[in-house]
């Protein structure tokens, strides 16, 4: 490998590193787990069922069933989710 | 925290929903942009908490989805007032009571004094009273500078004297006139003459040519001191003013009469407090007056008015009344003896202040029902008196 090629290289990694993440990253709905219960769902596109033992999300491409016990929404608001409970499982469905 | 307060600023209301499709629902609510909170399911539907202003907006999508809402509970500061919304008289009340607390600013509510003794408190006091100053009166800048002026002319004891009224409270600052200290008036010639028979025990000539010696005896009126000097040599005269401080040793002598018999106003019964309320020159009376026979003896004092310390803008004036009646009394020989000697001794400890008292001695003679003491008092004193030409 020349000399030309290695500083291409590296310059690509480089530029890699300081780019922002793409823009389809935070288009999209964002799930953030916590390990003390807590699900907090951001741009999603409204409750689709709810019970004590199970919630499902619409979140526009897809739908999250998160299930568990004692599923509780500590704040609803139009496009944020805060889930509090004991999480048991989380599935996509596409 | 800080959103706990809110809500409960702002009130909340929990509600249920059952029946219907309760999850669009939700979604239409957060559509809308209500803020829910603590949501939980219930076996037939959910249960959640929502502001109390947006509460009524919601019966609209519950319709819509059907759904029913039930209010569980209603909580906040606005729900707490709703219960006294009726009741005129409280916030009048309260109202009422800044505005006296405000307008009662302007009345006397204690007078504080600052600088003076006692005494002098008490005649500042009366003048105040007699000018109409006392607590619950209402005080203006000018009756206070006439009343200042009053009691600096009718009292020269003070070389200032301030009236400062702030919120309530009168402050008196005052001070009084350092005495002016005596001059000797040393122009003219004087001379200095004996004003009680004695034998001088000692002479302290600070000017003055001396006629006396110590050891001598000397009768009233005797020329101690001479203000004049004729010189044998020359026969010019030299004169002066005298001043001296001559000690002699003196003997005084006190009588006192005492009766064995004597008619006095005697307490018989138990002593009676009436109360009145004094506020300015009004006066409440917080008795019913009762009809006293015989004599009786009456006690005024007024007292400014305090609650747990805290002065009140009035003060309280008690009257004791006790009844009295004439009794005679019949002193024994010792008692009557004791009590002439009692007044003897005091008076003679009053005039002797500032001489230095050597001995002294009693005896006493009974005469017709009454007791008659002699005191005999020796004591080392200055006897000179200046007397100008």
């Amino acid at each position: 490998m020349n000399k030309k090629k290695i500083r291409d290289h590296t310059f690509k990694n480089i530029i890699a590193g300081i780019r922002p993440p793409s823009a389809e990253l935070y288009a999209g709905s964002n799930v953030t787990i916590n390990s003390y219960g807590g699900v907090q769902i951001e741009n999603c596109k409204g409750v689709l069922q709810y019970n004590e033992n199970f919630i499902e999300v619409d979140l526009g491409k897809s739908k999250l069933k998160i299930t568990g016990d004692e599923i509780k929404l500590n704040q609803l608001t139009k496009d944020d989710i805060s889930i509090k409970g004991t999480i048991l499982k989380l599935e996509f469905f596409y | 925290m800080i959103h706990k307060l809110w809500q409960f600023l702002l009130g909340s209301v929990k509600f249920e929903i059952d029946g219907g499709q309760y999850e669009i629902f939700l979604n239409d609510c957060t559509g809308e942009g209500f803020s829910i909170t603590d949501v939980t399911a219930t076996p037939l539907g959910l249960q959640a908490t929502i502001p109390a202003r947006d509460y009524k907006k919601l019966h609209q999508f519950a319709y819509k989805r059907r759904c029913r809402l039930h209010i569980v509970e209603k909580t906040g500061l606005c729900f707490n007032f709703i219960k006294y919304k009726k009741r005129i008289g409280i916030p009048v009340g309260i109202l009422l009571f800044f505005y006296l607390i405000f307008w009662l600013q302007g009345f006397v509510w204690t007078i504080s004094y600052y600088n003076l003794q006692p005494k002098e408190a008490i005649i500042i006091d009366d003048i105040l009273k007699q000018n109409g100053i006392s607590q619950g009166t209402r005080v203006t800048s000018e009756q206070m500078s006439q009343v200042r002026n009053n009691i600096l002319i009718e009292d020269s004891s003070f070389s200032s004297l301030s009236l400062n009224f702030v919120k309530g409270r009168l402050v008196v600052d005052a001070t009084t006139i350092t005495e002016k200290p005596e001059i000797s008036n040393n122009i003219g010639v004087s001379d200095i003459v004996a004003k009680k028979d004695g034998i001088i025990s000692s002479i302290e000539i600070i000017s003055g040519f001396s006629i006396c010696g110590a050891g001598q005896y000397v009768t009233k009126g005797d020329l101690l001191i001479s203000g004049s000097y004729i010189d044998d040599y020359t026969g010019y005269e030299t004169t002066n003013y005298s001043q001296a401080k001559i000690m002699a040793q003196t003997q005084t002598g006190y009588q006192y009469t005492q009766p064995m018999t004597i008619t006095e106003n005697i307490v018989t019964g138990e002593a009676l407090n009436y109360r009145s309320i004094c506020i300015g020159e009004k006066k409440i009376s917080l008795f019913r007056p009762k009809k006293i026979e015989g004599s009786y003896t009456e006690n005024i004092s007024v007292k400014p008015a305090k609650l747990f310390s805290l002065p009140l803008p009035f003060s309280i004036e008690t009257i004791e009344i006790a009844p009295v009646e004439k009794k005679t009394i019949n002193y024994s020989e010792e008692m009557a003896i004791e009590k002439a000697r009692l007044s003897c001794e005091t008076q003679m400890r009053e005039d002797m202040k500032d001489s230095n008292i050597i001995s002294f001695e009693g005896s006493s003679v009974i005469e017709s029902n009454q007791v008659v003491y002699t005191l005999k008092v020796i004591a080392n004193e200055d006897i000179g008196e200046i007397v100008q030409r």
